[in-house]
């Protein structure tokens, strides 16, 4: 058991995952395809080259971790939460916009946190949306999603 | 009943949204320039110039937003999904419409109707003060002798830089080693120091440097020659049967009615007569290239036939 | 020369030149402090602006914004370890140690003082040896800017001294994520997925906050408890003794960062890792480097503002930009009518002069607003680090949408954000990323572009002294921490 752990700790399972993905990677480079001129090196050499260096040290790491890299990795499921708001948050920023989203979204944030301080996390999430587009909307003129609500 | 009077609500209201476009004289709300390159790029000051003074003729304002990116790209496809009424239009290229194909996919040169070409921006080509080439013909003759060694930089691949390098090789029979940069300005700069032969150079690009001397021109892509590069002979009278500029202009989705492209166009004629957009030419070294909207079309698609 | 030195300060001496170097430098530390706006997009959004404006005035307030957010970049690296600007992800690896330390007022005052100094000695530089230095900008072709890049990269060795396997991992991660888009060759497309918007690459803007602030915010969140405080900070401000002391660092800092600034197609980000690295080098406190070091705060911060004195060179000399950012000026330049270039000297003396007094002064205010600043960025930081979240969070997202107006750069703020989580888990080095997107471009195309116009032969490389000196410098400072090691191994 304790054997086992040692040889597949996670920083190894880690870098298996990047090489997996830069052995993917490798293998759609040889769909580019073109014909270099004098001199000239194909599109597909440099990513090649990058890619085989990367997954040449990767190994090493693999093979060869240094002292201390072999410490659990532990992932809070509150973290993994608050990945997963940003992206609906994102993915729906077009669609219902900016300014409606935003105080809502960021409202949940703290409270991930673990912070109970319901007015002062309203307080501050006003105050930064609101700065922000006084900054970006109003001196600077930058267009943000608007969503349903328009212009 | 009821269903009676929801159809003609429907109907009604159906007809109203139908109508009131054609109705209303365009244009009624603020009108929207798209432009593919980054702020403060000669690109980017056309269109601000073109919105600036627009907007006297046109009777609305019009707003300069940038869709930077895929060389054009996301800007072309960012118009093309807008509604084709007239009120978002786009600056364009010509190294835009060349990547382009002439028809079919999402994008292609028939899914746009061309309101103007505004502005024309020759090539000049350049080499260092102490280079051995005075013309271009002791320049095609060296490279005769000498094939692959002179080495030409321009802006970029399959672009026109690269085109008109290919179009002196086929006339003249020589092989010239093509050499792209990122900038229109990294050749001129690389031929200063001395790491290229020949640069591709639009005047704005060169200009300083030729005016203080370091910079020799064999020759200009124009018809004929222009100011204030009236010693320099064009291609065609050193036997180079080429002409070839740069333009910029501006298009719409193919749907916009015409009425709109022609108010436009109008538009943009009158702009190009401001003295205050004559003085940004000349400030940026570029020539008027005014092409009307029933010309522009046919002259996009001829130039990316071949 | 004493006229020239006249004529420029009589010529920025009206209320409105004043006015708008005031202006240009507070809005420059806003930009700054803002991680989706970097100096050279404060500068583009303020160009519409200076439409109306005296050419005098307006080059001024754009000079002055440059300057400013450089600066301002460092404000929020130091406070909460979220650059807001890419040269200042290298003042972070001190400046941040220092506030973890409960010392924000140390990192930051440094970083004011610095930053100043190293514009001022930028300006004078750029007033006394621009001719000498417009020749540094010709003499770099393809295989020099290659070794400039494999030099740059080198750092990473010492950047990630502690384990060097994953320093050089996520190096490769960077240079790899920057050959997305259309090759600069042959224009073909690699792994753009079929994007439109990748074809240009992944912007390096949204890169830059999805891999700090937003990966902070990830970072913070699963680290939190409902016990966990914030940091007692303290206002303690550096003593003026300790700030002398250190002019070997600005003046060392500064030079490299004007040269750097000179070369066209280096910048900030550059020259604040080298002049790091560099002053580590030389450093009698070498191992003092990453865990609060002062002299590591004002070297990257001297470096990266002496940057905009070196970037105005060729500009002013030749006409072509030495930044983005100058990119940007020689534009807005050419607004006004005036033609950036070897004849500038010549004919537009007073705007020259006016640039260079305009640029000293800047310093100056910024020297003024920075130091006014430092009580309230403490102030700011002190608030619970719960309260922050929302802050930091909601910045990502609309500096990485202002970035080109874009959802697409949003995504890939969140990817990268995703990557510097995973990345800081599994105790990998951040910052090689930043510099291997940075440079990544440079080393290919230019690598590429050398191998053309030599047609093949490699020998192009060794061939160009500068080149060559610079590879040699590259593979000496690569081995340096391997020989480091056996010599104290063999010591003891």
């Amino acid at each position: 058991m304790n054997n086992k752990i040692k040889i597949f700790h996670h920083d190894r399972i880690f870098t298996l995952l990047l090489i997996a993905i830069a052995v993917i990677f490798f293998y759609m480079i040889g769909k580019i395809s073109d014909t270099p001129g004098t001199g000239e090196l194909a599109t597909a050499t440099y990513p090649r080259v990058i890619l085989g260096a990367f997954i040449f040290i990767a190994i090493l790491q693999f093979v060869f971790p240094k002292k201390g890299d072999e410490k659990p990795v532990s992932f809070p499921i509150k973290g993994l939460l608050s990945i997963l708001l940003i992206a609906v948050y994102i993915y729906l920023l077009d669609k219902v916009g900016y300014f409606l989203l935003t105080p809502l979204v960021l409202f949940i944030l703290p409270l991930l946190a673990g912070y109970r301080q319901y007015l002062a996390i309203a307080i501050s999430v006003i105050f930064v949306t609101a700065v922000l587009y006084g900054i970006f909307k109003l001196v600077l003129n930058i267009p943000l999603p608007a969503g349903f609500l328009g212009a | 009943m009821l269903l009676k009077k929801m159809i003609a609500v429907c109907t009604f209201a159906v007809s109203a949204l139908t109508i009131t476009p054609a109705m209303a004289a365009y244009p009624e709300k603020p009108i929207t320039l798209v432009c593919w390159s980054s702020p403060g790029s000669g690109h980017d000051l056309m269109a601000r110039y073109i919105a600036k003074l627009g907007e006297k003729y046109i009777g609305q304002p019009i707003v300069v937003v940038n869709k930077k990116g895929g060389k054009g790209k996301v800007a072309m496809s960012y118009v093309l999904n807008q509604k084709a009424d007239g009120y978002v239009i786009m600056t364009n290229t010509r190294s835009m419409t060349k990547r382009l194909k002439p028809t079919g996919g999402s994008i292609a040169i028939d899914s746009f109707k061309y309101i103007s070409r505004v502005v024309q921006d020759p090539f000049v080509i350049v080499v260092k003060e102490d280079s051995p080439f005075s013309t271009m013909s002791e320049l095609v003759t060296y490279a005769k002798n000498n094939p692959n060694k002179i080495k030409v930089g321009g802006y970029s691949t399959q672009s026109v830089d690269e085109g008109l390098v290919h179009d002196i090789e086929k006339i003249s029979n020589i092989n010239l080693n093509y050499i792209p940069y990122k900038g229109g300005k990294e050749p001129v700069v690389a031929v200063l120091g001395g790491h290229i032969d020949v640069a591709i150079a639009n005047p704005s690009e060169m200009m300083t440097s030729f005016q203080a001397g370091k910079l020799k021109a064999l020759a200009v892509t124009t018809e004929d020659r222009f100011s204030p590069f009236d010693d320099i002979p064009t291609l065609k009278e050193q036997d180079i049967n080429n002409v070839t500029v740069h333009w910029r202009g501006v298009m719409a989705s193919k749907d916009v009615p015409d009425e709109a492209i022609k108010k436009l166009d109008n538009m943009i004629q009158k702009v190009l007569e401001e003295p205050e957009f004559k003085k940004f030419l000349n400030s940026s070294n570029m020539l008027s290239g005014y092409i009307g909207s029933d010309k522009f079309g046919e002259y996009v698609a001829q130039q990316t036939k071949k | 020369m004493i006229d020239n030195l006249l004529l420029g300060f009589s010529t920025i001496a009206t209320f409105p030149a004043l006015f708008a170097i005031v202006a240009g430098v507070l809005i420059g530390i806003i930009c700054g402090v803002l991680p989706g706006l970097s100096a050279s997009t404060a500068v583009a959004l303020m160009v519409p602006f200076t439409f109306g404006m005296d050419p005098v005035v307006s080059i001024v307030l754009l000079v002055s914004v440059y300057l400013a957010g450089e600066y301002g970049g460092s404000i929020t690296a130091i406070a909460i370890g979220v650059p807001g600007t890419p040269a200042a992800a290298a003042t972070m690896l001190d400046g941040y140690e220092l506030t973890k330390q409960g010392k924000p007022g140390l990192a930051l005052t440094t970083s004011v003082v610095a930053s100043s100094i190293g514009g001022m000695i930028g300006a004078i530089i750029l007033f006394c040896f621009s001719e000498p230095l417009a020749n540094v900008a010709l003499s770099f072709g393809a295989p020099e800017y290659f070794a400039l890049a494999v030099f740059g990269l080198a750092i990473i060795s010492s950047l990630a001294s502690d384990n060097l396997k994953k320093g050089f991992i996520v190096m490769f991660i960077g240079l790899f994520l920057k050959t997305i888009g259309l090759d600069p060759f042959s224009g073909e497309e690699r792994f753009t997925f079929g994007v439109p918007k990748l074809m240009d690459g992944l912007g390096f803007i949204p890169a830059l906050i999805g891999l700090f602030a937003m990966a902070s915010v990830f970072t913070d969140i699963d680290k939190a408890t409902a016990k966990s405080r914030a940091i007692a900070l303290s206002f303690a401000m550096p003593k003026i003794r300790q700030l002398l002391c250190m002019w070997k660092v600005y003046l060392h800092s500064s030079i490299l960062g004007s040269i750097i600034g000179v070369l066209p197609g280096a910048g900030a980000t550059i020259a604040s890792f080298i002049c790091y690295n560099e002053v580590k080098r030389f450093s009698k406190k070498k191992d003092q480097f990453g865990k609060g070091c002062l002299e590591g705060v004002a070297a990257p911060e001297s470096g990266n503002n002496a940057v905009v004195g070196g970037s105005l060179v060729p500009l002013l000399t030749l006409g072509i930009p030495g930044s983005g950012t100058a990119a940007v000026l020689i534009g807005a330049l050419m607004l006004h009518d005036i033609q950036p270039g070897p004849l500038l000297f010549q004919t537009n003396g007073n705007i020259v002069y006016g640039i260079f007094a305009g640029l000293f002064v800047a310093c100056l205010a910024q020297l003024f607003f920075g130091l006014i600043g430092v009580p309230v960025w403490i102030k700011v930081i002190s608030a619970p680090k719960a309260l922050l979240l929302p802050v930091i969070a909601s910045i990502s997202v609309v500096g990485s949408y202002s970035y080109n107006n874009s959802i697409v750069d949003v995504w890939v703020m969140l990817s990268f954000g995703l990557l510097g989580y995973l990345l800081k888990k599994f105790h990998y080095p951040v910052s090689p990323i930043i510099l291997a997107l940075v440079l990544g471009g440079i080393l290919e195309e230019n690598f590429r572009r050398s191998l053309m116009i030599s047609e093949g032969d490699f020998s192009i490389f060794v061939t160009h002294p500068i080149s060559a000196v610079l590879l040699l410098f590259a593979v000496l400072s690569l081995l340096s921490p391997v020989l480091f090691n056996r010599l104290a191994k063999v010591k003891s």
